[in-house]
Parts: structure tokens; sequence; C-alpha cells
């Protein structure tokens, strides 16, 4: 689940929107707060960023220096100038089909065929983001606009998807039907559509007749696209498993997995893998019978462009 | 004793002889998980599958007692030479400037 579907599962957008206090009202709080007599200094950093904000833009952070005095902690201000959500250039999905999305954290916004605004998420890997949305809702989405934020932290994702939802409704429009709340559109219907695992063996009560390595063999031969992580398809249980995972959702590939957790089902399969590949890690990616790799592998191949190639036919 | 970033180091470097070696214990300092960036001319004419294959091999021993080994590089000398430039002139993506102290009043 990405930070989005987090966010929309957790709170309500309207109460955010009411929530969040008038320039006017943060600037009367903030005058009011009161200080030591030895007036304590603040630093400001800046930050410049043109892939997350365009050229020549920065937002500041202001934090307080204590200087031999004790004051009352200002909270922490932040002015960020990200371009607004009306300035963005929209994506078009539907004649483009194969869009290009950046792989790191932002916002982004779906709109469907009539132009209505239908979601406004964040995520740390937009691209994997909107190739899910596009994948399981393709109806709902015609075309869409992106913002990258280099700052990963949550607060900051939050702070940015505050931004253009505020501005969407300033702006006389109603909240997007997918933030509404109780509306799980844009998460429910991706939990539905996981594919199970694969489980090797009925359950821990039925003893193999064949070596573990003759199902894993067959299995790999058998199928397209075979990916051993630990966790499941929607719970991977490790960042290098998540890797594989958002990678090949990014790809649009079919595929499968196996847990090498799961030893109910999967007995010894966490080090029988690591032998039938000669490989020492997990995850481990076989496409079409052949070991392909495992995270890095595949974080070069698709830095490289390789990974296109890897999967056709 | 657990695996520590310079017995990676020792290692990676007498069996490959790097001309470039970047070891990271990314867990901490206890020496579970490493992330590497090695340059040798061992890979030359390998694919990407083999030239982990090599580095996972040098590292067979350390790897009984490693949790997770990330290799982010795996370049021969040319590559990581045609590479430079193109990183070099590549704008940072964030930048830092520190300004003069302001006053609250």
């Amino acid at each position: 689940m990405d930070m989005a579907s987090a966010m929309a599962s957790s709170r309500s957008v309207l109460a955010l929107a009411r929530s969040t206090p008038s320039p006017s009202a943060s600037a009367s709080s903030t005058s009011g707060v009161a200080v030591a007599a030895a007036a304590p200094s603040l630093r400001a950093v800046r930050f410049s960023s043109a892939a997350a904000f365009g050229s020549g833009t920065s937002w500041t952070i202001k934090r307080p220096v204590l200087r031999g005095a004790t004051m009352h902690r200002v909270r922490d201000v932040v002015s960020c100038s990200l371009k607004k959500l009306a300035e963005v250039e929209l994506t078009d999905l539907t004649n483009n089909p194969s869009p290009s999305f950046p792989a790191a954290p932002g916002i982004y916004a779906v709109y469907d065929k009539a132009g209505d605004l239908q979601y406004i998420g964040l995520s740390r890997r937009v691209s994997a983001s909107l190739q899910s949305h596009m994948r399981e809702l393709p109806e709902l989405c015609a075309s869409a606009k992106f913002a990258v934020v280099d700052a990963p932290e949550r607060a900051a994702l939050t702070d940015a998807w505050k931004s253009w939802m505020e501005e969407h409704i300033n702006q006389g429009g109603n909240v997007p039907p997918g933030n509404v709340s109780g509306n799980t559109t844009w998460t429910a219907r991706k939990a539905r559509a996981a594919k199970p695992e694969i489980k090797l063996t009925p359950g821990a009560h039925v003893k193999l007749n064949v070596p573990i390595e003759t199902l894993i063999d067959k299995v790999v031969k058998d199928l397209k696209v075979v990916a051993f992580i630990k966790g499941t398809r929607t719970s991977p249980q490790c960042g290098f498993s998540h890797r594989v995972l958002t990678i090949l959702n990014e790809q649009g590939v079919d595929y499968e997995v196996l847990n090498v957790l799961d030893e109910d089902h999967n007995p010894g399969l966490r080090e029988v893998i690591k032998k039938y590949s000669q490989w020492p890690t997990i995850p481990q990616l076989y496409v079409k019978g052949e070991f392909v790799g495992g995270a890095d592998v595949l974080d070069e191949m698709v830095q490289s462009g390789e990974i296109k190639d890897l999967f056709k036919n | 004793m657990g695996v520590t970033r310079e017995g990676v180091e020792a290692t990676l470097t007498s069996k490959l002889q790097p001309t470039y070696l970047e070891v990271i214990d990314t867990s901490g300092g206890c020496g579970a998980s490493f992330a590497v960036a090695i340059v040798s001319s061992a890979f030359e004419g390998k694919r990407l599958l083999e030239r982990h294959r090599i580095v996972n091999t040098a590292l067979a021993e350390e790897m009984k007692s490693i949790h997770a080994l990330s290799i982010s590089k795996a370049l021969t000398p040319k590559q990581w030479n045609d590479q430079q430039p193109a990183e070099e002139q590549k704008a940072p993506a964030a930048e830092v400037q520190e300004h003069p102290a302001t006053a609250v009043v």
C-alpha cells in the first residue's frame, strides 16, 4: 500500500482541509510565541531543487538556535514553493502507451476522460503508483499531473499533498471522488486483484513425495515470470523483495510469487532456492526458466534499459 | 566477531584487484548488511548477473554471516571512466546553503 492509500484510509480529507490554519492565523500564532529576553537567533537553511520545484525555486526551513537562553520552541515553519496543481503540465495517459513517470517520491493527480479530477495521491515512488492505477483503473485514468518532492519524509509528502488538495478545493472544486472518506476505489480494488502466492505443498501436514528441488524446477520452467521473495505480493517483508515487486509492477508483467518465509506450505524453500540458483540472497527472479538475479540486478537493468527486453514475448 | 567493512574491503581487494571500491556498512556497524560499489577488470566481458556472481563468490565466506548484500555498481574500468564526466555534469538533486542567523523579535 502506498502512502496515498494510507492517507485515504485513515483520515478525512475534509477534516484535513478544515484543520489547516489560514496564513494569517499561522502568522498570528507565530507572532504570539513568547521568547526570552536574550532573543535567540534562527538559522535559515535553504534547499534548492529544480526537479521538485522548477528552475530557481526553493523552500526554507527555519529552526531555532539556542544561545545562552531558554526559550519556548517555535514550531518549525516550512515555506514551500511547490509548483501549483494548476501550473503542472498534464500528461496524457490514453494515447501514450508508455508515459514516463519519475521513480521518485512525490504527489500526483489523476483525471478521467472528461477532465474531472478523480484522485490526488502521494507516493514514495510516483511511477509505481501511477502505473498501478493505470493498470487497475484504466477507465478513470485518462491523464495525470505529478510533481517530485525531494524530501521523502512523510511530513513533506503530506504537506505537498495538502497543498494540492487545498488549491483544488479553494478553486471551487469538490474533493476528488477517490479521496472522499470511505471511498476505497483506489485502494481496495488493488487489494482484491492481488494474485495468491504459489504454494509448493497443501500444508505442513502433507509429506512431500518428491524433492522440493523438483517442485522448484517445475515452477521455474513452467511459468514465465516467477519471483521468490520474503513475504507476499501485498506484504513483502524486506526492502529488497519490495523493490523487485515494485519493478515488476512498473513493467506491468504478469508474474507469480513464492513466499520463502511460508514454512508451512514451502518447507525449506528459503535455503533450497539458494542452492538451486547458486545465488546467496533472497529475492530471486526467474524469467522463462532462467535466473535473472536479485533486486540490485533488476535495478541496474531498469537504469540501463535492459529490463524492457527481459519481458518481451 | 562479525564481518567488518574492513574485512569485506580486504577480501574484495585481494580477490578482484579493484581500481575503485566502496564498501558501506548499512547495518549501523554491526556487520549484518553491506552496500558495495566496485570497479574491476575482472568484469571485462561479463554480463551483469555474472558480475554479481563474481562478487558473491569472492565474499562466499563473509556471506555466511551477512544478512544482506547490495551491489550498487559492478563496472569495468572503462565503464567507470565513461560514467564519471556524465555524473560530474549532473546537477545535484538538492543544494544546501547556509544563511546568516536571523533574530526573532
